[in-house]
């Protein structure tokens, strides 16, 4: 594996989708700041990541934002809030990506806020070329998962092809969530709660038939799976669901850790979304230098 | 007006030194997590924050003028008497900190941060003085030598006035929780000595008192770390047996120091080949229990003379024997 993107999508438990229909008890546990241990293995590591964060809940936890950003991560747009993205109109996701920068660069005191990802990955052609419009040089919530009821089935036509897992167009950057081919389905390897789910062995597994095929990878989790504080879930919450939420937990920040160094060994390069693009955009200026001299 | 800013203002010691500015005339803006406080002063104002929110803080900065900054808020132990984890640790000792001195630092107020003797965790110094290097071991450690290294970097940079008083655990008449650690297994019924007895450091919240009233009335301010403990250590047997005379201590355990010793000597062992850091900080505890720590004061006393001790600070009964 050449390089790899760890990214983090920094919302609350009850923001799962299929909380949200519940009358929850939001106040009684937050899992964000259990996010430290997590910050400190990757400083250990010398990984840098990338974290998309939810606008909604960036002045409550603006002091681990910043400490997230000072110990040298990427900071990006998880959205102003965790709704779908199907269930906004055009101009709402205008107001809100714009307003939700906004926010994140307001609590950062810079203007460093380049990347999207959207709830659940639902984007869709229309808002991705919204987010170009508003400013932000990428996304990363496109995933090719058509098993998925909440995934986005999003439209890159005319979008290049530049690395594996990287499009591009006109200078916007889609980063892809990878699932891996196993006959006629794509299961995905990428993280989440798959990352909780299989066993290490069966991760190790994928992983290798994965990097067959491809250079890059890209792995995605959030703060309420690394730690195992106990979640408030409401009694009348069916055994799937409280399933989805629980499992793995309790040892997935040990799995995750022993992933990593796993993929560090192996030669892997991490890197933030923003380098990728900032080393893409070098070696293209260096490649339009050196044809205009040989001409 | 400019206040003096008291993080912590509603806490055991923030509270004790937030009385005594007010008595010398001081105005003091008092901050804490509770809604409410009991202090009443026409010099006194209370804000209820939350110091890990720092847009709060910020705002706070923004809005009062404050001359001087005394930073007594941090989680200890527990938490509403919850096992407290690393990350509350780190989020309150450390980064709501680190907030506190940036903002102190634009207003170039002077800074006075709580520390703890904690710091030196497995140092083994014979004498631990401010030149020794830390190694911390426990949560609370860790995140307080952490915070020390932000005030000083952000202090030397911004060029403010700074002092970081590493403080032996405090006692007063109606705390002596840290103090009866060394001599009870179990509260007030079963008591223990190692050994002989052994002489631990501790401290009096009065002198502490004493210490930062006298800081911020001085013209030519000491800047940097000093140790803070009484002059005098306190014997742990005259002091069970102090306790025995107020009618506490049902039963005295005698621990012999070798069998202690044996323990730390496996549990070494056991580190060293596991490198398992539960057991680094277990043997730790274990050291300091048989070698209590001997702090260096020769910075402290250039500062004040201790007029306080365990038997001026605790005993009302004239007729108590002397510690």
């Amino acid at each position: 594996m050449k390089t790899v993107f760890l990214t983090i999508d920094v919302e609350e438990w009850f923001h799962l989708e299929y909380l949200t229909k519940y009358n929850l008890n939001k106040d009684s546990v937050e899992t964000v700041p259990k996010i430290f241990n997590f910050l400190d293995m990757l400083d250990r590591l010398n990984i840098k990541a990338t974290f998309f964060v939810l606008a909604e809940i960036a002045y409550k936890y603006a002091d681990i934002i910043r400490d997230i950003r000072s110990r040298g991560h990427e900071i990006g747009c998880h959205g102003l809030d965790h709704e779908l993205l199907h269930e906004k109109s055009d101009e709402q996701f205008e107001e809100e990506v714009i307003k939700a920068r906004l926010i994140l660069n307001e609590v950062l005191g810079e203007d460093v806020v380049k990347g999207y990802r959207a709830s659940c990955f639902s984007m869709d052609r229309n808002k991705l070329d919204i987010l170009k419009r508003c400013g932000y040089i990428f996304d990363s919530s496109y995933i090719k998962f058509v098993q998925h009821p909440l995934y986005g089935h999003l439209d890159l036509s005319k979008y290049n092809k530049v690395d594996d897992l990287i499009y591009e167009k006109d200078g916007f950057y889609e980063f892809e969530i990878p699932t891996i081919d196993i006959g006629k389905f794509n299961l995905p390897i990428s993280g989440g709660g798959y990352l909780r789910l299989f066993p290490y062995l069966l991760i190790k597994i994928l992983l290798q038939l994965y990097s067959r095929k491809h250079d890059n990878f890209l792995l995605y989790i959030h703060p309420f799976e690394l730690t195992n504080i106990r979640l408030p879930f409401p009694e009348k919450l069916p055994f799937k669901d409280k399933f989805r939420a629980s499992v793995g937990r309790r040892h997935n920040l040990k799995k995750l850790e022993k992933l990593l160094l796993k993929l560090i060994k192996e030669g892997a390069e991490f890197k933030t979304i923003g380098e990728a693009i900032e080393t893409s955009n070098t070696m293209e200026e260096k490649d339009e230098l050196y044809f205009s001299n040989r001409v | 007006m400019s206040y003096i800013l008291v993080t912590g203002c509603n806490g055991f010691i923030g509270n004790r030194l937030t009385r005594a500015l007010l008595e010398e005339g001081y105005e003091v803006l008092g901050i804490s997590i509770e809604k409410e406080t009991k202090i009443v002063h026409r010099n006194f104002k209370y804000i209820s924050i939350d110091i890990t929110d720092c847009l709060s803080v910020e705002k706070l900065f923004q809005e009062n003028s404050i001359s001087t900054v005394m930073h007594f808020a941090a989680i200890a132990h527990t938490k509403k008497g919850q096992k407290v984890d690393w990350n509350t640790f780190y989020r309150v000792n450390t980064l709501a900190s680190k907030t506190i001195f940036d903002c102190a630092a634009r207003v170039k107020a002077d800074v006075i941060f709580a520390s703890t003797v904690d710091v030196y965790g497995a140092c083994e110094d014979s004498i631990l003085t401010e030149k020794s290097i830390p190694q911390p071991v426990s949560d609370y450690g860790i995140s307080k030598y952490l915070a020390e290294n932000i005030l000083k970097e952000i202090a030397e940079d911004k060029g403010i006035n700074y002092l970081i008083p590493r403080f032996a655990p405090v006692y007063s008449k109606e705390f002596m929780k840290d103090a009866y650690k060394r001599i009870y297994l179990k509260y007030p019924k079963i008591g223990f000595i190692i050994g002989q007895g052994l002489k631990y450091h501790f401290l009096s919240v009065n002198n502490i008192i004493d210490l930062i009233v006298n800081w911020i009335k001085s013209d030519n301010k000491f800047i940097g770390i000093i140790n803070v403990r009484d002059s005098e250590p306190i014997d742990s047997a005259e002091f069970i047996n102090l306790e025995r005379q107020f009618g506490k201590v049902a039963k005295i355990i005698r621990v012999p120091r070798w069998l202690i010793l044996l323990i730390e000597f496996f549990i070494d062992s056991m580190y060293r080949i596991t490198k398992n850091y539960k057991l680094l900080k277990l043997r730790t505890i274990l050291y300091k229990i048989v070698n209590p720590n001997k702090y260096s004061i020769d910075k402290m006393e250039q500062l004040i003379i201790q007029k306080w001790n365990l038997r001026n600070t605790v005993c009302d009964n004239e007729k108590i024997i002397n510690i």
